[in-house]
This record gives C-alpha cells, sequence and structure tokens, in this order.
C-alpha cells in the first residue's frame, strides 16, 4: 500500500462511527488497517437501516457488505474475521497484535482482558504497541461500561448549553455530531503523536479517549467565561460578537436560507448598494455600534428583500460585492444539485454488487500524497490474505483454524 | 513544561493561524510541540476578540506594554505557544520570515503565506522539509478559493446544518466556532501525518484544507441514503411529544438526552423493575410496534418518569440497567462534575496582571506515558522575541535595529 502512513499497520477492533472513523482517516494516507470482526458479532453499522442502494424487495437488511455507515467509516480497510469467544480466535487476534503498531478499540478495560490484549498483556506481547480505548465514559472504574452515541456526547459535553435559539430548549441533532468531529480526530491525532514520539523512544503507550472528555474540548472559551463570570454562557442564537448583522434569511422556496455575515462597515455598504433598501440606507447604521443598536430592525428589514431571491444567487451576488455569504444547504443538495459540486465532498466507489455509491472525502487534502479513499472490506474479503501476509500461516493451518470456527 | 515531555517534544510548529484552526495549534502545543506563534508588531486582532473578560487589573501590578487584552478567546485558542511579533510587509520582516520557515517542521496559516507571494510548492520542495498547511473557508484552489467565508458560512454551505434543529424554523449556528474547531482538528492530523512522512523521506508536503468540506463530515453517510431511499436526510419536523425527536427529556435540575425511543422495550424492563410499567405495558399492547414508538402518549409517559429524579440520578439508574442517557450539561454543570474533577480535566491558567487564576479545559486526551500538559497562558505580545530570534543567531543589538526598523 502507497501513501504516507505505508507500513504503518493498525488493528481495528472498533465499532460503529467514531472508533471505525479514526482508523479510516489513517487507512486513507496508506495505513493498513485491518478491521478484526466477526460474522457471530457484527459491527452494526454493517446491518444499517440505512444500505447502502436502499431497501430493495426481498432484502431485509440483513446483508452485512452493503451497511451504509460502514461503507463510509471502514473505507480502505481489510477485514479479518475471528471469533474472539474462541480460544484460538483470541490466540490469532495476539499474534495481530504482536505483528502491529497501532490498536485501536471503543471498550470496557474488562473485555479487553478477557481477549488477552489487556494492558499489561499487550506490554508483554508487544512493548512498541501504541494502544487507543475510545470508552464513552472511562476505560476502568465504575463507568466503565456506560454507553452513549454522538449526539449524547455533545449534550453531556455542554455544547447544546451554546447553540441554539436564546431562551428556547436545546435543538436537536438530526446525526450523531461528535462522532465526525471530537472523537474520531483527537484519536488519530494521538496515535500520530504517539508514533512520532515512539521513533525517539522506541516505546509505545496507552491513550485513552474518554468520548465525554474529549467532546468538552470542543467548548471552546466556554468554560473559561464560567470561570470569569460566574454565569455559564447561553445560546447566542446567530447573534456575534465580531459581526453584524450575522443570520440566516429567508429566501424563495421550501426551508431555504441564506447565511449573511457582516464584518465590516464595507461589507455593510455592499449590502445596502446590492438591496437597495432606504430603510437600510440610514446613516446610523453605518457603524457596528449604530448596527447593532438596530438589529432587530435591520433583520426584519434583510428578511423581506432576501424573500424574493434564490439563495444561491443571492449568495453569489453578495460574494461578488465582497460579502460573506452563503446559501444553507442539505444533504441531498450537496450530493446532486450540481454532480462538480457533489465531487467537492464524495467519491465515487464501485461495489462489488455491479453498483457505485458515494464516500465522504477525506478533507485533509495534501497535495503530494494525497489521501486515497477506497472501498470498504466485504465482511473476511482479506481472513486469507491477513493470515497468511502478516502472519506467515500456510494454507492448512488456516484451513485447521477455520476448521474450530476461529474465523467466523 | 513539565518534568515529563509530551509526545511531540522538540517538533517545530511555526503559527500564521488568525481565526480558521487555532484549535489545532493549540493542540499541538498540549502535546508538547514548540509552537511559534508569530503575529503583526502591533498584535494580532484576536487579542482583542470576543469573548472578553472585564477584570480587574491587579493594583500594583504596572500592567506592562503588550499585556494581552484580557480576551477569552485569546487566552484559551493561543495558550502554550511561545510569541513573536514580525512585519512580513518589510523585507528584513520577510527575511525573518524565511529564516522562521527554514527552521520550522510545521507552518500552519490561514492562507497568509500564499497571499504574501510565497511560492508554497517550492516551500513544499524545500530541505529540510517542511509541512505547510492553510485552513481557508474553502480552499486555496478550485471555484469557490475566492468566496469569503465565516464560520455561519462554512456551517451552511457545508450541509451540517441542514440537519440541526427544526425544518423550516430559521436555522441556528451550532457551537462556539465548530468550523474553526473541527478544521483544527484536521490541520493538526493533516500536519503530523505529513511530518511523519517528512521525517522518514525527507519530503515536504502541502496540505489544503477547506474548513466547509471538513465541516461536510458531519453529514456522513447520509449521502446514499438520499440518492437511495425514498427519503432525504434534513431537519426534523417540530416536536411532536417530550423527547420527539430530540431525544431531550426534562429532568428535575435540567435535561438529560435518553434515548428511551430506541428501544422503548428497555424503557419497559426498567420500569417494570420499578414496579412503573404499567401505562407503557398498557400502550404496547394496544398499539402496533411503529405507532407505540411514535404515540405521543409513549413519550409523554417516559417524560413523567424522568422528571421525577435529577439528571445524575436517572443517568446512572439508566446506565446501569444497561440503557443509554447522559445528562445535559453546561459550562457550569461541566467544571461542578464530580467525574471530570477526579479526572482532572480542568486547571487553573494565569492571565499576567490579573488578580486570579481561571479553570480552563485541560488535556482532550490521556496519554499513558508522556502527557499533554495544558494550562500554559499564551504569550504577552513578542513575549519570546528575544529567545525565539537569538536562536536564530540574532543578537539583541541587531534585533533591536530590527525594531527600530519596524520589522520586529
Amino acid at each position: 500500500m502507497d501513501g504516507p502512513l505505508a507500513g504503518v499497520r493498525v488493528v481495528d477492533l472498533t465499532w460503529i462511527i467514531a472508533g471505525p472513523l479514526a482508523t479510516r482517516l489513517l487507512a486513507d494516507f496508506g495505513a493498513d488497517v485491518i478491521k478484526v470482526e466477526s460474522r457471530r458479532r457484527m459491527d452494526v453499522g454493517r446491518g444499517n437501516r440505512i444500505p447502502l442502494f436502499g431497501v430493495l424487495p426481498g432484502d431485509a437488511n440483513t446483508n452485512p457488505d452493503t451497511g451504509g455507515y460502514f461503507h463510509d467509516a471502514n473505507a480502505g480497510k481489510r477485514s479479518c474475521t475471528l471469533n474472539l469467544a474462541s480460544t484460538e480466535g483470541r490466540a490469532v487476534l495476539a499474534r495481530l497484535v504482536a505483528a502491529s503498531d497501532v490498536v485501536v478499540c471503543n471498550l470496557a478495560g474488562g473485555q479487553l482482558d478477557r481477549w488477552g490484549i489487556g494492558e499489561p498483556q499487550i506490554r508483554d506481547l508487544n512493548p512498541r504497541a501504541i494502544v487507543v480505548n475510545m470508552p464513552t465514559m472511562e476505560s476502568r472504574g465504575p463507568r466503565s461500561d456506560w454507553r452513549g452515541f454522538g449526539d449524547m456526547f455533545v449534550a453531556v459535553a455542554g455544547l447544546k448549553s451554546v447553540s441554539g435559539h436564546p431562551g428556547e430548549p436545546p435543538l436537536p441533532w438530526g446525526h450523531q455530531y461528535a462522532d465526525f468531529s471530537s472523537n474520531p480526530f483527537h484519536a488519530a491525532v494521538a496515535v500520530m503523536a504517539a508514533l512520532h514520539e515512539r521513533e525517539r523512544s522506541g516505546e509505545g503507550q496507552f491513550i485513552e479517549v474518554s468520548q465525554y472528555q474529549s467532546t468538552v474540548a470542543l467548548m471552546g472559551p466556554s468554560v473559561l467565561a464560567y470561570g470569569a463570570t460566574g454565569e455559564a454562557p447561553t445560546p447566542p442564537g446567530n447573534a456575534d460578537p465580531e459581526a453584524a448583522p450575522h443570520n440566516f434569511y429567508p429566501c424563495a422556496g421550501e426551508d431555504s436560507w441564506c447565511a449573511i455575515a457582516i464584518f465590516t462597515d464595507e461589507q455593510w455598504r455592499s449590502l445596502v448598494e446590492l438591496s437597495a433598501l432606504p430603510a437600510l440606507a440610514q446613516p446610523a447604521y453605518a457603524t457596528p455600534a449604530g448596527r447593532r443598536a438596530a438589529l432587530v430592525a435591520i433583520d426584519e428589514a434583510i428578511d423581506g428583500w432576501t424573500r424574493g431571491w434564490d439563495r444561491q444567487a443571492l449568495a453569489e451576488a453578495l460574494q461578488d460585492r465582497g460579502v460573506p455569504a452563503g446559501p444553507y444547504q442539505t444533504v441531498p443538495e450537496l450530493v446532486g444539485r450540481d454532480p462538480t459540486l457533489g465531487r467537492r465532498y464524495f467519491v465515487e466507489i464501485e461495489h462489488p454488487a455491479g453498483r457505485t455509491f458515494l464516500v465522504h472525502g477525506n478533507p485533509i487534502a495534501a497535495q503530494r500524497s494525497p489521501p486515497v479513499v477506497r472501498r470498504a472490506p466485504l465482511i473476511g474479503e482479506h481472513t486469507f490474505e491477513v493470515l497468511t501476509e502478516v502472519l506467515g500461516m500456510s494454507a492448512d493451518e488456516i484451513a485447521e483454524l477455520a476448521a474450530t470456527g476461529a474465523l467466523e | 513544561m513539565g518534568a515529563t515531555p509530551g509526545p511531540l517534544a522538540g517538533t517545530r510548529v511555526l503559527d500564521l493561524v488568525d481565526g480558521f484552526g487555532a484549535y489545532g495549534t493549540r493542540l499541538l502545543a498540549g502535546l508538547g510541540a514548540d509552537v511559534i506563534r508569530v503575529e503583526p508588531p502591533g498584535g494580532s486582532s484576536q487579542r482583542s476578540r470576543a469573548p472578553l473578560w472585564e477584570a480587574r487589573r491587579a493594583s500594583s501590578a504596572g500592567v506592562a506594554e503588550g499585556t494581552p487584552a484580557a480576551s477569552l478567546y485569546f487566552l484559551h485558542y493561543h495558550a502554550g505557544k511561545r510569541g513573536i511579533t514580525l512585519d512580513p510587509g518589510r523585507p528584513a520582516g520577510r527575511a525573518l520570515l524565511e529564516r522562521l520557515l527554514d527552521r520550522a517542521e510545521i507552518v500552519i496559516d490561514n492562507g497568509e503565506l500564499a497571499r504574501l507571494g510565497h511560492d508554497l510548492d517550492a516551500l513544499a520542495r524545500k530541505r529540510p522539509p517542511l509541512v505547510i498547511v492553510s485552513v481557508t473557508p474553502f480552499g486555496l484552489e478550485g471555484e469557490r478559493a475566492g468566496w469569503l467565508g465565516s464560520d455561519l458560512v462554512c456551517q451552511a454551505m457545508s450541509g451540517m446544518l441542514g440537519l440541526y434543529g427544526y425544518r423550516d424554523e430559521r436555522p441556528a449556528r451550532w457551537g462556539p466556532e465548530q468550523s474553526s474547531q473541527l478544521s483544527g482538528l484536521a490541520a493538526a492530523l493533516g500536519a503530523l501525518i505529513g511530518l511523519w512522512r517528512a521525517r522518514r523521506t525527507g519530503a515536504g508536503e502541502r496540505i489544503d484544507i477547506a474548513v466547509e468540506r471538513v465541516c461536510a463530515l458531519v453529514t456522513f453517510q447520509m449521502q446514499n441514503a438520499s440518492l437511495h431511499h425514498q427519503f432525504g436526510f434534513t431537519r426534523a419536523r417540530a416536536p411532536r411529544a417530550p423527547g420527539l425527536p430530540s431525544g431531550l427529556y426534562q429532568a428535575r435540575d435540567g435535561y438529560v438526552a435518553f434515548n428511551a425511543w430506541r428501544d422503548p422495550e428497555e424503557t419497559i424492563a426498567l420500569l417494570a423493575g420499578l414496579g412503573r410499567a404499567g401505562e407503557l405495558s398498557a400502550l404496547r399492547e394496544a398499539l402496533p410496534h411503529a405507532d407505540f414508538l411514535a404515540d405521543p402518549r409513549t413519550h409523554a409517559a417516559i417524560a413523567a418518569f424522568v422528571a421525577e429524579y435529577p439528571r445524575a440520578e436517572f443517568t446512572a439508574l439508566a446506565q446501569s440497567h444497561g440503557m443509554i442517557a447522559l445528562p445535559v450539561h453546561d459550562a457550569r454543570d461541566l467544571v461542578e462534575d464530580p467525574f471530570l474533577r477526579a479526572r482532572g480535566l480542568f486547571v487553573e491558567v494565569e492571565q499576567p496582571g490579573v488578580e486570579r487564576t481561571l479553570l480552563e479545559i485541560g488535556a482532550p486526551v490521556r496519554f499513558g506515558r508522556t502527557p499533554y500538559t495544558p494550562g500554559r497562558r499564551p504569550p504577552l505580545l513578542g513575549e519570546h522575541n528575544v529567545e525565539v530570534y537569538g536562536e536564530l543567531g540574532i543578537d539583541p543589538g541587531e534585533l533591536a535595529r530590527l525594531a527600530r526598523d519596524g520589522a520586529v
């Protein structure tokens, strides 16, 4: 495999999204990520409710090779099936860990011990291994078996308290925000930092990414603000301390909006000129203080004006005049409105079933050694390959193992 | 720096960031890298960026000229860095910048190097190698490279806000500077992957991070669903019942995020254990499963149950029964959470010339052997000029001359 991380081998025991995405970010750059999984207890992402090609007639979503979540979060990995409930399966896992640089999992600490790859065991197996666990709360201790989802981590970590419309209950997320942000990225950054450190020290180490703790880091200066004032910050709505006006404005069509952010007096003048609204062309509004004092009236006037605009056309007209603006977009629009634009976000991948699907591109656009997004593995697709290539096993040995049920 | 160096000790980072992605250089500094922040001689505008702290200055402090304004934004995002001043608009300043670039392993900016006319590809080919990471709203290249972005605009266009809040309501900005936080995470990861290649092959790298593309990751997996399913993923319909669709239920002292609706069977079992399952069981008997899940009475019964408990108590009860619940916190709750306190997440930071320290977020990730080192205050303006320029071989006499010329 090519890429900047070629030669870095990762044993991936993670499930669902946050963990798998962490290792996928590395796989895109050429790390050999071996997803260890089992047909007996599949990653729920494989049996997802939202399969890649829609719910087909007679398909009860039991096909492990068309799970929607799975294909985004596991692109570019190899799949090796091991039944870790069996002694033989755990023995193979131990050998894989011994032959790898990194192990990533999102498990309670006790589970790692039972699988024979707890902290003291790994020290013996492979003192150079970098082991990352991503528990909800903690790897060991009374909360080690607590569970959570990405949309709950943003709630517990405080982000909902500083988001949304002032004075209203927190707004719902339709998706698992922390699974695509704080948790996979902190885990991948930690792996890279530990790999760099190992070049100096020759030693691996254990890393814990508590998903609660890691997501608190997205609070920015909010904790400082609490300490400074004694009051927890509340949702600011769309108001911004640096820009006024600064909001979403309604455009023509259903649920159609345009974001406009006025940071400078010059940008304000451009907006006034384009709108040609007398209500906005007041000398009192020429300064940020003046605009801030009349924000409600200004927002109402802009609301009335933008309703006649197509949001894309409005954003372009404002951008042409040097005003930061952008259309509110939804996923179907990212995908479908403009095929060229779609390629900005997605990579088209061929599925062995003969159809294509879209995977999120890796936004870390390295120019000389770019990320390469490849298909996620079918279940067990690389079991034979991994056992022969990585562990040097013979076909006979593998057949013997398979007969014990260790490779299910 | 503490007694045990962080995993990135000895890594030389030049920080030209003035907005998007500042979390990335904060993170690298916390991981032990030597991050040198370059500011114009008059100071970065970030030193006065909101939220501001109207703290009383220590009466006897005789606050030195150049003491940072009490910007909590600055205090947070530039913690742990060294600071120098430099005017790249002057030939002598530009020469200094080139010497700094020559010595750095990583430079992260918001497109400043390109704006100053540096040939980034030539920089990426130089020896010793340099990893150049630029973080801009829409990338340095491509059809939207010239567009002006902001946190609001990037969130809007990325598709992420298409999943947050209620349909047909004015969209709300998500979180404090989340597009900046996410792109900072991506910048840190890209920098460390590029550095891995640079140290092994001697080849530099240029990474072009578009903030809006990083935010688009939050629409993970939704793309194929919108192509192949009858439903596209957009924001939720307005609330139909307590907890539906937000998953948030009012407890005695605030909200809890509780995914009872994902599996009401477990809720019924929990309630049965407490002798309280009557109403829910009756509804389940009376209604087909899908209707039972969607019926407001189901959620009203759950809500009535949750309302009897304080958040922490309900969370512990649910988790101990294998159900998934987490409390909704604000900044005060975080600081007061015994779990986070016991983990030592919060640290005291000083602000020069100000009477008291403030509590701040510490390590997002726990390293077993080479700890993350939070808590160092950001640099005063030009605080490390003598030290850093001294490392370049510039003696104090020459530095004084450069200062007179306005280069530093």
